[in-house]
């Protein structure tokens, strides 16, 4: 049996339906991302598995509980973040981590060193004493993770956790999540910088219209999309380069519209042929132009989500 | 887990962390502490003895540990709770998996957690006050036993309407406070003394004062109160305690719906019967035993003698009117509100619907919260019925005056009703100018036509002015007294209403059945 079983699921607003029939199942220890173009209903999906919104139709079952009918067992295990991170702004950086330990049933006298632990692991160290209200809009949703973390739930439900993070902070933030993962916790997370997400994921859940469109690793998704091989290359002398290139692809029958130039770089489209990727690219090396660069990659989770998008646009 | 492990208890550490600054609560003790010295020196200006001075002291102590608890205490708890739901953070609380009766202890108790020990500081003192001759131990602890009842009571009220409220602006307290100064004391204020109404005395608290007042202030028993019900009698405090706990106990069972169902109203279909059937229950409970005791309240009632000519049937004839009044007010707003809550919201129609096709059981069910309201207020229509019966054979009306007077009211019950559902599930459900426009125009511009037409002659005849409520009321309170002649039309005109509203209630309920589960299904 699944760990998060979603199955039929219907979000209603007025009028106006977010979430139409969808159903899927989350695997134990494995990191899922949740994606869509804006208005998709991830945020709503995130919510009813959270517990915060009720859905007109469908069920949903956390750690083989009933959210429904086990609402307080279902919810024992789960841990949420949303997009926009809500706090109390009159309180103390330690006392709101002290809340929410206390609402996970972490006793009083144990406390307080989780929330010391949690503080170092967050970086709010410094902050411990300061009103949440001073605290840069990074500095609280790293807060707000650090809440949502420090119960060590087994099912973690993350909205756009990354938003407002810098640099380094999106770093931690991965590097705890995977720690999660290691730890056996199942984390559904939604983001829109789709980059971040494919470094981490295991899994990959494609909303548009509220409806389920595609769904599984990184590979099963590439091969439903009809992989696409990409070749990346930098010339050292671009126009001596472009005439070979030019002519390679002239020579093996492709046309122009298989190229694309991104700034100094040339990228190669080859439809599900890994083989013909590597042979062009020797061929060029053959033909002595000179590459300042050069790689081979697979469609990465942007190329994939932009295929789905457009397939669902036509 | 213990429920009143409140260092456990995340909601209530919330607002205990935010609540017990140092520099808050040395505020807030200067404030009583300047209160009571003031009191007590203007006490010490006019009295020369020293037991008198002690007595102003101790009424001082007691009025401010009221303010502080029902006023003070109430507004922080409406205020904390709609912090929780405009910053959202009530979302985290509803995902925790604390047990919702900790969440709800949590809230009401946190959020005045400061106000509480004040009270319970202020009780300590006035145990001291117990040596003097004038004030005995019994007097002070019902007084406390009432304040907590009424306290927890209010603290409640003001959690779950902040909670419920759909407004995500966080309301300014200092408005709420100006407001409730200026309109709501004197609003208050002049209803209680208008109608001297035992069910009010008791809801309001009043009780507590009563427990103190009479053997220390020397003010004469407030008219209506006692303890009598139906035909049983019970001490003060315990008759506060039947009414308020109830009441209680169904604000509480809101709060926990707003906890564990995010979009729906606190109460269901069914508590909001049982809240509308006690309190039927009760006021008429309360006008049974007043008349049964009619000799015991001409006595004790200095209100109702003032405005009689000081014979018994001028005193009963004046008792009856007002009691009516009140009646057919609460019945009336209690329908309001029965059809507030059990018309369904587009949301929850929407989900009964969609149940219904799935499952096929939903359907069976009327008392699911998407269901039609209609069926609802009919039921409580006639629940108000047969609490009607016992005013009826009072005022030995006739039995044309008393079906009109349940026909007109139940009708504008119904039409309201009726009006709300199809507001709520037609397409004008976001405009909220339109239901305004609409109102304006039934209650208020077609009855002063009609009344135009008419030749400004609304003193002899009302007629179809009593398609507004504001018409229909009063002439059916008339009529039930035979003020007022039987006139056929004017009883039919909101039947007439009643009826075009519930079908416009139908139609639109079939549409959007149409539109959820037919070929336009889902208009994403």
């Amino acid at each position: 049996m699944s760990f998060v079983e979603v199955s039929n699921l219907c979000i209603v607003y007025d009028g106006m339906t977010a979430v139409n029939d969808l159903s899927f199942q989350l695997e134990r220890g494995k990191i899922y991302g949740f994606i869509g173009p804006n208005g998709a209903g991830k945020t709503s999906t995130i919510k009813a598995l959270a517990g915060v919104l009720e859905p007109a139709q469908g069920k949903i079952s956390l750690n083989g509980f009933n959210l429904e009918t086990a609402r307080e067992k279902a919810l024992a295990c789960v841990g949420y973040m949303p997009d926009f991170s809500p706090v109390y702004e009159n309180l103390k950086v330690w006392e709101y981590l002290d809340i929410f330990a206390a609402a996970y049933g972490i006793k009083a006298e144990d406390r307080p060193s989780c929330v010391e632990k949690w503080l170092i692991k967050s970086d709010l160290g410094t902050k411990r004493d300061a009103l949440i209200k001073g605290l840069s809009r990074g500095m609280q949703q790293r807060l707000v993770l650090a809440k949502t973390l420090e119960v060590y739930p087994l099912i973690l439900l993350l909205d756009e956790p990354a938003s407002g993070l810098d640099p380094l902070a999106r770093k931690q933030m991965r590097d705890l999540l995977k720690e999660a993962r290691a730890n056996g916790a199942t984390i559904l997370i939604s983001s829109h910088i789709l980059s971040e997400l494919s470094e981490f994921v295991d899994s990959i859940i494609i909303l548009e219209k509220g409806r389920l469109v595609m769904a599984g690793t990184m590979d099963e998704l590439r091969r439903q999309t009809g992989g696409t091989q990409k070749l990346i290359i930098r010339f050292a002398k671009e126009a001596e380069g472009l005439a070979a290139l030019e002519g390679l692809l002239l020579e093996e029958g492709l046309g122009k519209d298989r190229v694309r130039q991104e700034g100094t770089r040339y990228v190669i489209y080859f439809q599900n042929a890994e083989e013909a990727a590597s042979q062009f690219l020797k061929k060029i090396l053959a033909a002595n132009v000179g590459l300042l660069e050069c790689s081979l990659a697979s469609d990465d989770i942007e190329d994939i989500f932009l295929k789905v998008g457009a397939k669902e646009v036509a | 887990m213990n429920c009143l492990d409140l260092k456990n208890n995340a909601l209530f550490l919330s607002c205990w962390y935010e609540r017990t600054r140092p520099v808050q609560l040395i505020c807030i003790g200067i404030l009583i502490l300047g209160s009571i010295f003031l009191g007590f020196l203007s006490a010490s200006l006019h009295q020369t003895q020293l037991s008198a001075v002690c007595l102003s002291l101790f009424n001082t102590i007691v009025i401010v540990q009221a303010l502080v608890l029902l006023v003070q205490g109430t507004m922080l708890a409406g205020q904390m709770a709609a912090r929780e739901r405009t910053g959202e953070t009530l979302d985290f609380h509803r995902n925790s998996p604390q047990p919702v009766g900790h969440k709800v202890i949590g809230l009401i108790f946190g959020s005045t957690c400061v106000e509480w020990g004040i009270f319970c500081i202020l009780f300590v003192l006035e145990l001291f006050f117990t040596v003097l001759p004038e004030v005995r131990i019994l007097q002070v602890v019902t007084f406390n036993v009432s304040l907590i009842m009424t306290g927890v009571l209010f603290h409640s009220i003001a959690v779950m309407a902040a909670l419920s409220s759909a407004n995500k602006k966080r309301i300014n307290p200092i408005f709420l406070l100006l407001l409730f100064l200026f309109f709501g004391v004197p609003i208050l204020g002049a209803f209680l003394l208008a109608t001297s109404c035992t069910f009010f005395s008791h809801v309001s608290g009043v009780t507590a004062f009563q427990a103190i007042l009479p053997g220390l202030w020397h003010v004469p028993s407030a008219p209506h109160f006692n303890g009598h019900f139906y035909i049983l009698d019970f001490p003060l405090i315990v008759m506060q305690a039947i009414v308020q706990i109830p009441l209680l106990l169904l604000v509480i069972k809101g709060i926990t719906r707003l906890f564990c169902l995010p979009n729906s109203l606190a109460w269901s279909k069914a508590d909001v019967m049982r809240f509308c059937g006690f309190i039927l229950f009760v006021v008429t409970g309360f006008f049974v035993a007043n008349y049964m005791h009619i000799d015991e309240l001409f006595k004790a009632s200095a209100y109702f003698t003032f405005y009689s000519d000081g014979s018994m049937k001028s005193f009963l004839n004046r008792f009856i009117w007002s009691e009516i009044s009140l009646f057919t007010s609460l019945f009336v707003m209690a329908g309001g509100l029965i059809s507030f809550f059990c018309v369904p919201t587009y949301f929850r129609c929407s989900k009964y619907l969609m149940l219904n096709k799935s499952f096929g059981i939903a359907g069976k069910v009327m008392a699911d919260d998407g269901a039609t309201g209609m069926l609802t207020v009919l039921v409580y229509v006639g629940m108000g019925g047969l609490f009607i019966l016992p005013y009826v054979m009072v005022v030995h009306c006739s039995l044309l005056s008393g079906i009109s007077y349940f026909l007109i009211i139940s009708s504008h019950i119904m039409a309201f009703a009726g009006f709300l559902e199809f507001f709520r599930l037609s397409r004008w459900r976001n405009k909220r100018i339109f239901i305004l426009t609409a109102l304006l125009i039934w209650w208020v511009f077609l009855p002063w036509m009609m009344a135009l037409m008419m030749n400004f002659r609304l003193n002899e005849h009302v007629s179809m002015a009593t398609i507004s409520p504001f018409m229909a009321l009063p002439y059916a309170a008339s009529l039930l007294l035979e003020q007022k002649q039987f006139e056929f039309i004017a009883v039919m005109a909101p039947c007439i209403v009643a009826g075009v509203m519930s079908f416009l209630a139908y139609e639109t309920r079939r549409a959007m059945a149409l539109h959820i589960l037919g070929d336009k299904k889902l208009d994403v």
